[in-house]
């Protein structure tokens, strides 16, 4: 029964990073109705800025995540007010393929300061676990679901009481309304790419403790950004949380239980049996064509 | 001086053939292999082409493809010694009919939704390569025999080129034949707006179906080419790194464009060769050619140069003679149907 | 096209398809770039501002297809459109008020906004466009689509704004609407300006009729001799 708390809670940690990262992508998508596949190196820029922080400027580990999760926002809005803005308007594969060109000059730019080695950060708490009710607990786990869930509700409450999050919901669901409307689009894409890639920084430098970094971290994040945004329901901000960590539990119980090989293939499978059998995912809304 | 009449010139097949062979015999070991890569590419681009440019569909499982047809090239050879000339046709049917299997859910499937299947299937197919060991011998990889032509063993990159470059031109060639019938004007209808597609009489479903079989032969194809010209087989060629080559080949030579196919895969098979330096370097600059050549060439490089006539213009219709014509300084396009469609 | 518009009164552009009408509107509201000409308002020249901006100067349009937000509900899709130009505390009271003037939206405040009627939804475009108060209210073809019962009913709100003292520019095809709410009328065909009057010049103007020659004549003449038998 332990070993299967703790898969869980090791499962729930890595999902509630995967939660991070499916929410940026979905933002994105609900907003322009596009596919980020420079998603996953924004996750390791912050990543590797953080560690940055803590390993070279003597940071403490809060002050690294904060300065990541900034840094990363900064790279997002600029992202987008440089490079998606002016060609907003070019149909969706070009956007795609824009984005997965930014993908390859990030892991480059990456690649040159921190392609010799494998870097870590060790856990904030020195590694002893916590225990409650006979339960072990790696405290490092708890701390990156605790933190994981603190961003996500902020994020959620800015979409319900804030003017701001009411004006990226109105332009997500109608971009003409929202402009009729007088709210100022360019700033709801600036501000979604802008806490988007907040979301996936801070899903970087919260992996840190736990994973090793290097250059190409992003693509193994961003397949399982897209497995929980599938499953639950592409689109869906409540979705993207809940599939993010359903895909860390599933991913943790098949490695144990089933194969170690299983683990990378877990997310692939996922997407390919949801969208075959249920494309609407969890939460997902059927779609209306026009005519 | 209308460069583009030089492209629909009836003789500009033969004369491009005739002219690869003699570079071909002119050129060192290493820039053969190229063109030998080169020209697998292209087959391997026509497909991509063809379901994701012609017919639109969001559709990334053309690296799986061909994989597995170099595998089954491979295999059929290492394993069951059966004859090149066997196995290569055998690894077109087989991506074909993976192909038509991958394609049914693909039809309820809508952009990114089918990207995101598609590409797990891919990533399914990568897997199965790397852990299969009893089939694919996994990361050990498989040696491919070199097919014998009336005894004669064609194991050198020269030797390699004849099959390809006649493999090439004659899928190509029927590429052309496909799209400009009822069957590419189909894919395209589907592509533009699947729903008035529909209400036109198109059966969707069938016409999707066999979008997907035919990228899939062509990719098994081009599979079993590219098996022939690198002589080994292994699993890390398969990765999404190659999903994304195919991917960036149609896109920076041209959406919907059969010459986008041949562009794309000529720059994008020579890009890694000029880009030298560490692979950092190689992959910033890859990543910002990229990014420049799709945002200041929208339409790839065959619709800019399309667009500048350089290029002829990409008529898929039998039986319609069409006249560019310049009228008052405004190219008018000035269709004749004929009698016979 | 020389327009000029009036505070307090209703003015219309009529024509007949592909006269131009709908993109003079977006051109004033900042969606549509403006390649010649200007357009001043208030004593400002506005064209080439941006949408939001523009909106913040006091215009508010009422789309052609209404562009209503279809997942939110009929009171968010009011209230967004005050967000920027009404503070909070005084939402809700501007909110009411509105709904005071549309009785049917206030049955249905809490519908989804995807689920109302095509007049409901009308309605609900222009309550949206009026919870910021603006000083000019832009109406795309607010009649385009909906059964003529709804048509009146329509036409009557309009006709309700302009006896509230709202300055109007409204678009339409239907002509006999807008001879019923315009102060003011201008007439447009490819582009140009053709026509142009106070409303009551235009009411048994033949001549209008045979602008609108083969736009659907036989209508205009069934509604021309239904008034004349009032």
């Amino acid at each position: 029964m332990t070993e299967f708390v703790i898969l869980v809670t090791a499962g729930l940690a890595n999902g509630s990073l995967y939660a991070l990262v499916a929410l940026g992508l979905v933002l994105i998508y609900k907003a322009q109705d596009m596919v980020q596949f420079g998603f996953g190196e924004i996750f390791m820029a912050g990543a590797f800025i953080g560690y940055s922080a803590y390993a070279y400027l003597g940071l403490s580990y809060p002050a690294s995540f904060l300065l990541a999760i900034l840094a990363g926002g900064l790279v997002g809005l600029l992202i987008e007010r440089g490079l998606i803005r002016p060609i907003a308007h070019f149909p969706h594969m070009t956007l795609v393929m824009v984005t997965v060109g930014l993908s390859f000059m990030l892991k480059g730019i990456f690649r040159i300061p921190f392609a010799q080695d494998v870097y870590t950060i060790p856990p904030m708490f020195g590694g002893s676990p916590i225990i409650i009710f006979d339960l072990i607990f790696a405290s490092q786990n708890l701390l990156t679901t605790a933190t994981s869930l603190v961003l996500t509700l902020g994020l959620l409450l800015l979409f319900a009481f804030t003017d701001l999050g009411k004006q990226m919901r109105a332009t997500a669901e109608n971009m003409f309304g929202a402009q009729y409307s007088g709210i100022n689009i360019g700033l709801v894409f600036a501000t979604t790419w802008g806490l988007a890639s907040v979301m996936g920084a801070a899903a970087g430098i919260l992996s840190a403790p736990i994973t090793a970094l290097f250059p190409d971290m992003g693509t193994r994040i961003l397949i399982r950004g897209f497995a929980a945004a599938v499953l639950g329901g592409f689109g869906s901000v409540p979705g993207a949380i809940v599939g993010g960590y359903l895909i860390g539990v599933i991913e943790t119980l098949f490695g144990f239980y089933v194969a170690t090989a299983l683990i990378d293939l877990s997310a692939f499978l996922v997407i390919m049996v949801v969208l075959i059998f249920w494309p609407r995912g969890l939460f997902g809304t059927k779609e209306i064509t026009r005519v | 001086m209308e460069i583009h009449r030089l492209f629909t010139n009836r003789l500009f097949t033969p004369a491009l053939f005739v002219a690869l062979c003699l570079v071909s015999t002119a050129t060192n070991p290493y820039l053969q292999y190229l063109l030998n890569l080169i020209l697998v590419y292209v087959v391997v681009a026509v497909g991509q082409m063809i379901i994701l440019g012609f017919a639109g569909q969001f559709a990334f499982a053309n690296a799986a493809f061909m994989g597995i047809g170099a595998y089954t090239v491979a295999l059929l050879g290492s394993h069951f010694g059966i004859s090149y000339w066997v196995s290569l046709p055998a690894a077109g049917v087989l991506c074909a009919i993976v192909g038509c299997i991958v394609g049914l859910p693909a039809l309820r499937l809508r952009r990114v939704y089918l990207g995101l299947m598609t590409m797990g299937f891919a990533e399914l197919c990568y897997w199965l390569f790397l852990h299969w060991r009893d089939l694919t011998l996994g990361t050990d990889g498989v040696k491919v025999e070199a097919p014998t032509f009336f005894g004669i063993r064609l194991d050198t990159d020269d030797a390699a080129f004849f099959v390809i470059v006649i493999a090439t031109f004659a899928m190509v060639l029927l590429a052309k034949a496909i799209l400009a019938s009822r069957y590419g004007r189909a894919f395209i209808a589907i592509r533009e707006n699947e729903l008035v597609a529909r209400c036109n009489g198109i059966n969707v479903p069938l016409y999707k179906t066999l979008a997907f079989t035919l990228s899939g032969f062509y990719a098994g194809i081009g599979g079993g080419l590219f098996a022939l010209a690198v002589r080994f087989v292994a699993p890390d060629t398969f990765n999404l790194l190659q999903v994304v080559l195919h991917f960036a080949i149609v896109m920076v030579g041209g959406v919907g464009t059969l010459s986008g196919a041949l562009l794309g895969a000529l720059f994008l098979t020579m890009l890694p060769e000029v880009l030298r330096g560490t692979q950092a370097a190689q992959e910033m600059m890859y990543g910002v050619l990229l990014v420049g050549v799709i945002v200041f060439m929208p339409k790839g490089v065959a619709g800019y140069l399309i667009e500048r006539r350089i290029l002829p213009p990409e008529v898929l219709v039998h039986g319609w003679r069409e006249e560019v014509r310049e009228r008052d300084g405004i190219p008018q396009a000035d269709a004749k149907p004929s009698t016979a469609e | 096209m020389r327009l000029g518009v009036e505070k307090g009164r209703v003015t219309a552009l009529l024509g007949g398809n592909g006269c131009g009408k709908s993109s003079t509107l977006k051109c004033v509201v900042g969606m549509l770039g403006v390649t010649g000409g200007s357009i001043r308002f208030e004593d400002e020249t506005i064209e080439n501002l941006k949408p939001h901006q523009i909106f913040a100067r006091g215009i508010a349009m009422v789309p052609q297809h209404r562009e209503l937000f279809a997942g939110m509900t009929t009171a968010e899709n009011i209230l967004i459109g005050g967000m920027t130009r009404c503070p909070k505390r005084e939402r809700k009271g501007r909110l009411a008020g509105i709904l005071e003037h549309f009785p049917r939206l206030q049955d249905r405040v809490k519908s989804r906004a995807g689920n109302l009627s095509g007049g409901e939804q009308q309605m609900l475009a222009t309550a949206r466009a009026l919870m910021s108060e603006p000083k000019l209210l832009l109406m795309d073809e607010p009649t385009a689509g909906l059964a003529p019962v709804v048509i009146d009913e329509i036409a009557q709100i309009v006709a309700e704004l302009k006896a509230r003292g709202e300055t109007i520019f409204i678009v339409e095809q239907n002509v006999r609407v807008a001879l019923r709410v315009a102060d003011y009328v201008y007439v447009a065909r490819q582009g140009r300006v053709v026509m142009q009057g106070a409303v009551d010049e235009f009411r048994d103007d033949h001549q209008l009729f045979l602008e609108y020659m083969g736009q659907g004549k036989d209508a205009l003449i069934s509604q021309h001799a239904h008034r004349s038998h009032r």
